[in-house]
């Protein structure tokens, strides 16, 4: 009897959200759950490279440095800083995240020694010309999508949850597919539908590496591949150096200090 | 200045490890429409460069920054200037609290094309419209926490001269302006250690960025081109040196309050405004090719729209609108004050957002009330490769004389030009 109850509240605690009602009830809760296991990072640093492919194979090399301050309660903030090109170099982009209204943003233009501030809704503009929008790589707060269960997978022989999601913003894609890792709560793979509900692009998350910040142990992705499968261009996106746990001052994430 | 730039050298280089440097070096070709006049000279071909380092750790940080150019054809462009040289420290653990001292290039603007607010900096005025050069003002700062922002305290000691453009530049006056002078009360001279002062409140408020700023400063804006030595003579008013000296751009204390806005609203769409309110000092009356002048106290606003909106292939595109008003002066007051008194600017930039990070933007500004003064302009630009750039200029200006003495924009009717620009950055 006791095997029996122990099995039954295990078998509860570990698939409750399993258990949803709907597709949409499912897809919502498997979102939050990836969200919670990724929470508690406090702060990221790190050193970017975006590598674009032409779709004759030519590649040339973008490279950013970034900082990410975790929310208490809202969204993060993070501060985006160019450094190759050489022409856009020092050019920071600064994000505070919301869950349930539009980020704010700022750009600071060194050549003129001016924070501008900019409207964040033009998300689905290329991202230094490379396969990747603003929109693929902003916030993803749970709270600005709407999430439908579609089916159990297994992507690389790893176990997935098939999620569809569609922003509740104005946003570049009719509908995203997430394949979640069931292990990891992270995606394994993402596909970006256009307005005309075609296949647009296909992201392919991997390198993901465990950090361990104090009791919270959370997984990221340290390589993402873009492909455009319309115009057969692609992109990858790296994270070298990146660090987790990081104490920053919410001064530095004001628009004093982007200049 | 030489010592603390070579302070904040030596502090930079000693620790290489948090040392960052950035700077570009450009060859540009200017070449204006002929106005068959043989004492200006039409070409420019000039090199010019920035350089910049930084350094930052824990509470310490400080900037350098300085800007050259040589032109082999109007040796008037020539200048050598700081713009940042200042070192700045946090007096509190969160980096609310901070002292700054040194050199600074100030950005108070919220617009694009026209920026009431934006008054500290002497400039360059031979520099291009979009993109002003602005010589760095010795300021000391106190800036601390206050509600949802920030509130700063400046002191700026010292003055430093405009750069005016030569005897030779289609862009000046036909004639080399003297060293300026600085009126205080009935007194003009050309001592630049003046103290001048300002206060500023930057907020974030229900989304907007909002500033409010008091300024008590040495304008730059309004100069008035003229002498102070001068007699009556069979009741007409003569200079005491002949009408050559007439020369001296005198610039007045000023006292400035004004603020600018900026909030995003609905999709993709951006309500920019700026206002400032000038009362001059004007105790000093200087003799002008127009007869004895004073400094006119006026208010100028300026409001803007800014639409983004992003299309399927990845690029941008962008619409701006702004228009721009003097208050409390006549129209023919208005028109000797600024080259834009009562103008719109419509601007459209695009912008492929491909590897080669091409733009295209086109602009125009329209005087509502001097309608004839008119300004276009299209600029082009293209990485050439991640560190090589060109890009590429034309402007028009349409504002023929209605009288003798030329005034507002009327002032660079037909110095249309040309210019092409390759930028190696660093």
């Amino acid at each position: 009897m006791r095997l029996w109850t122990i099995l039954g509240f295990l078998l509860f605690t570990t698939s409750s959200f399993l258990m949803a009602a709907t597709p949409e009830q499912k897809g919502l809760q498997i979102a939050q759950e990836a969200r919670a296991k990724n929470e508690g990072f406090i702060g990221e640093e790190s050193k970017m490279k975006m590598t674009l492919i032409s779709s004759s194979g030519d590649q040339v090399v973008r490279e950013m440095i970034g900082k990410v301050q975790e929310g208490s309660g809202e969204g993060d903030r993070s501060i985006m800083e160019f450094m190759n090109p050489k022409d856009v170099k020092g050019t920071k982009m600064l994000t505070w995240s919301y869950k349930n209204k539009e980020d704010d943003q700022w750009l600071y233009i060194p050549a003129f020694r001016r924070v501008k501030r900019i409207n964040s809704s033009g998300k689905s503009a290329s991202f230094m010309g490379s396969e990747f929008s603003f929109e693929d790589l902003g916030s993803q707060e749970v709270e600005k999508f709407n999430y439908k269960w579609l089916k159990d997978a297994k992507v690389e022989k790893r176990d997935v949850w098939v999620l569809e999601r569609v922003s509740k913003e104005p946003s570049g894609y009719s509908k995203q597919i997430v394949y979640m890792d069931k292990q990891i709560y992270n995606p394994m793979k993402i596909e970006y539908f256009n307005m005309r509900g075609e296949l647009l692009k296909v992201a392919e998350f991997s390198a993901y590496k465990q950090y361990v910040v104090g009791k919270a142990k959370v997984y990221r992705a340290n390589r993402i591949h873009m492909k455009n499968l319309q115009t057969k261009k692609e992109s990858i996106f790296t994270w070298d150096e990146r660090s987790l746990g990081k104490k920053f001052a919410d001064a530095d994430f004001s628009q004093a200090r982007l200049k | 200045m030489r010592i603390l730039i070579a302070i904040l050298f030596l502090a930079s280089n000693s620790v290489l490890a948090d040392f960052s440097s950035m700077g570009e070096v450009a060859f540009e070709y200017r070449q204006f429409e002929d106005d068959n006049v043989t004492t200006t000279e039409d070409r420019g071909l000039a090199v010019f460069s920035r350089v910049e380092s930084r350094y930052e750790e824990d509470y310490y940080s400080h900037v350098l920054r300085a800007f050259a150019r040589v032109d082999s054809e109007e040796p008037s462009r020539d200048l050598i200037w700081v713009e940042d040289a200042y070192a700045a420290y946090f007096l509190d653990a969160d980096k609310l609290w901070r002292f700054s001292g040194g050199y600074k290039v100030f950005n108070w603007t919220a617009l694009e094309a026209f920026r009431p607010a934006d008054t500290i900096n002497s400039r360059n005025l031979d520099a291009p419209l979009e993109k002003p050069e602005k010589r760095g003002e010795l300021a000391l700062e106190l800036e601390m926490p206050f509600y949802e922002g920030a509130l700063t305290f400046s002191l700026f000691p010292r003055v430093e001269n405009p750069h005016f453009p030569g005897a030779a530049s289609r862009l000046g006056l036909g004639f080399a302006p003297a060293t300026p002078v600085w009126v205080d009360g009935l007194k003009a001279t050309t001592d630049q250690w003046r103290a001048q002062y300002a206060a500023r409140l930057s907020q974030f408020i229900f989304g907007a960025d909002l500033s409010l700023h008091f300024l008590q400063h040495y304008d730059r804006q309004f100069p008035i081109v003229g002498t102070t030595r001068y007699a009556q003579v069979l009741g007409n008013l003569v200079p005491l040196n002949g009408v050559a000296s007439m020369n001296v751009p005198h610039y007045f204390q000023v006292t400035q309050f004004g603020g600018t806005f900026a909030r995003p609203f609905f999709d993709g769409w951006v309500l920019k405004a700026e206002a400032v309110h000038r009362s001059f000092e004007k105790d000093l009356d200087i003799l002008t090719a127009s007869g004895l002048k004073k400094p006119l106290d006026h208010s100028e606003a300026a409001l803007g729209l800014e639409y983004g909106l992003a299309h399927a292939d990845g690029s941008e595109s962008t619409f701006y609108l702004e228009a721009v008003s003097l208050f409390g002066v006549t129209k023919e007051e208005r028109a000797t004050l600024a080259a834009f008194q009562q103008d719109v600017f419509v601007g459209f930039r695009h912008a492929l957002n491909d590897v080669m990070g091409t733009e295209f933007l086109v602009s125009a500004i329209f005087d509502l009330e001097r309608t004839h003064e008119k300004l276009y302009n299209i600029q082009v630009s293209r990485r050439l490769s991640d560190i090589w750039k060109l890009s590429g200029t034309i402007r028009v200006f349409d504002a023929a004389p209605e009288n003798q003495t030329p005034v507002g924009l009327e002032i660079l009717d037909q110095d249309n030009h040309a210019s092409l620009t390759i930028t190696r950055y660093f």
